[in-house]
């Protein structure tokens, strides 16, 4: 079936055999899905080719980065992946970048002193088509925002095989939603000088209500992280048995500024998402509340037993649930998620395991991206919708 | 294959595995090898390991993959699945005591791949 496209894609850049289609039947979310073909493209030709193909014959694309989404978003569902990973090439130019999707973040920021400061936990693996698809934001959002802040021009090829070059507004219909509208196959990026001097305090609470209180009274015009780490994550990763706020300073503030110290505490909260799924709590959700009422979701999760971390500066956290009991527990969490105006996914994206929770403006939203650019729906098909 | 089977799947080793960098193909690396693991899929896959250990070094749970591939292998081996190549360097190891067989006086040894 696929003899005319392996022509023009090359038959080593495609497969179809059994120990790759199981390699890529999941992504970080363990959630296991099936793949029907594997192409690495190599030039933005190929992805136009693989596109258009799917379109002709009813088949479905999903495109892949590091497969580290915790969501299921590059998930295949009977699908072609296409594993973007061998694009990788990048250019750097004082204070901005231009990157194909499969670059990897750590890659590009220690290519020179200017760096994306957009820095997932996954920074090492993670690439930069991934963080587009997921809007990430990361450890030092709260300063730095996410990633559609610092996308000067996309390009793209839709649901028609059709590449579009975009800017302003409209890199808006295209970060975040997962690869559902179009693949991003280059971007330009805007940088920042590296900043030379950080230090850090970390602030520690017997109970949720003097933190959030504490938090909210913080002088954080300094401030590039401020992250937290409940009772049970903090005594796993050895900073023990109390609630953690870790709050990085682009100053002298911090008390802590030794750079090897700092780069320790870094190492251990990058580890968290793991350690905590090998002790069986496999989903991981990130909802997203406004910080005037965050105390309720963390007394809610508290209360339930369910270990958390996350980016508590900009709302963002991250629970995690036994996947045994998940479903009841986590449609309780987006009640009260919901009740404090919050949203449910706050970076992770929709992918396969919050579409059953997604709010009516969300679903609106993107089936109308769909109808403009996807109308046949090939690009990453069953997911968010 | 307990730490095969202890593994989350969050794919910090990728870019760790210095055969999953030459060839950028997820099977190869150590999460792709792991899921083959857990399918029960037999592949010869199993060669493209350098043994190195950096996955365990960039793993957080610090498992060590390595062994249960090493293990793996030698189930391949007992099952007759072997490549062309290992089969090349066992045959110089016993003959020559060396992977790439005999080498003349002042010449270099010839490239050989085992995948």
């Amino acid at each position: 079936m696929f003899n005319k496209l392996k022509e023009t894609i090359g038959e080593e850049n495609m497969s179809q055999n059994e120990a790759d289609k199981a390699a890529y039947s999941s992504d970080a979310s363990r959630i296991r899905g099936k793949a029907d073909t594997i192409i690495w493209p190599k030039t933005l030709e190929d992805v136009r080719q693989a596109i258009s193909y799917a379109k002709r014959h009813n088949l479905n694309v999903v495109p892949r980065g590091a497969g580290t989404g915790l969501a299921g978003g590059a998930v295949p569902q009977d699908s072609i992946v296409l594993d973007m990973c061998r694009m990788d090439r990048f250019a750097v130019q004082k204070d901005r970048a231009i990157v194909e999707p499969g670059v990897i973040l750590d890659n590009l920021n220690s290519e020179s002193d200017y760096i994306l400061p957009v820095i997932p936990g996954s920074h090492a693996v993670c690439t930069i088509g991934g963080m587009i698809a997921t809007n990430a934001a990361g450890m030092r959002a709260f300063k730095y925002g996410k990633m559609a802040d610092w996308i000067d021009e996309l390009h793209v090829i839709d649901g028609t095989g059709k590449m579009i070059k975009v800017q302003g507004e409209k890199i808006n219909h295209f970060c975040g939603w997962e690869g559902s509208t179009g693949i991003v196959v280059r971007a330009r990026l805007k940088l920042i000088k590296l900043p030379t001097l950080r230090t850090m305090t970390v602030l520690r609470f017997d109970s949720i209500t003097p933190m959030v209180e504490r938090l909210k009274g913080l002088d954080t015009s300094h401030v590039s992280a401020l992250e937290y780490v409940d009772k049970y994550c903090s005594n796993l990763i050895g900073l023990g048995d109390m609630n953690h706020l870790i709050v990085e300073y682009e100053s002298e503030e911090g008390e802590i500024k030794d750079e090897k110290e700092l780069k320790k505490i870094w190492e251990k909260r990058d580890s968290l998402y793991a350690i905590i799924s090998a002790k069986g709590y496999t989903v991981a959700e990130d909802p997203q509340v406004p910080l005037e009422h965050i105390d309720k979701l963390l007394y809610w999760l508290q209360k339930n037993d369910i270990p958390t971390f996350g980016h508590i500066g900009i709302g963002v956290i991250h629970p995690h649930f036994k996947k045994d009991t998940s479903q009841r527990l986590v449609e309780e969490m987006f009640t009260v998620v919901k009740k404090i105006n919050g949203s449910v996914t706050g970076e992770h994206g929709v992918g396969l395991l919050k579409k059953p929770y997604l709010e009516d403006a969300y679903k609106k939203k993107i089936k109308e991206l769909k109808e403009t650019y996807d109308p046949s729906n090939v690009l990453n098909r069953g997911k968010i919708i | 294959m307990d730490d095969s089977f202890k593994c989350t799947e969050c794919g910090l080793c990728r870019n760790a595995c210095p055969v999953y960098k030459a060839l950028k193909r997820e099977t190869v690396g150590p999460r792709g090898k792991v899921m083959l693991l857990k399918e029960e899929i037999k592949d010869e896959i199993f060669y493209a390991c350098t043994l190195c250990r950096n996955c365990t070094v960039a793993c957080p749970l610090k498992l060590e993959l390595d062994k249960d591939f090493r293990k793996y292998r030698a189930k391949l081996q007992e099952a007759g699945k072997t490549t062309e190549a290992s089969k090349v360097m066992i045959e110089n190891v016993r003959k020559y005591g060396n992977p790439f067989g005999k080498i003349e006086e002042g010449k270099k040894p010839k490239e050989l791949f085992c995948c």
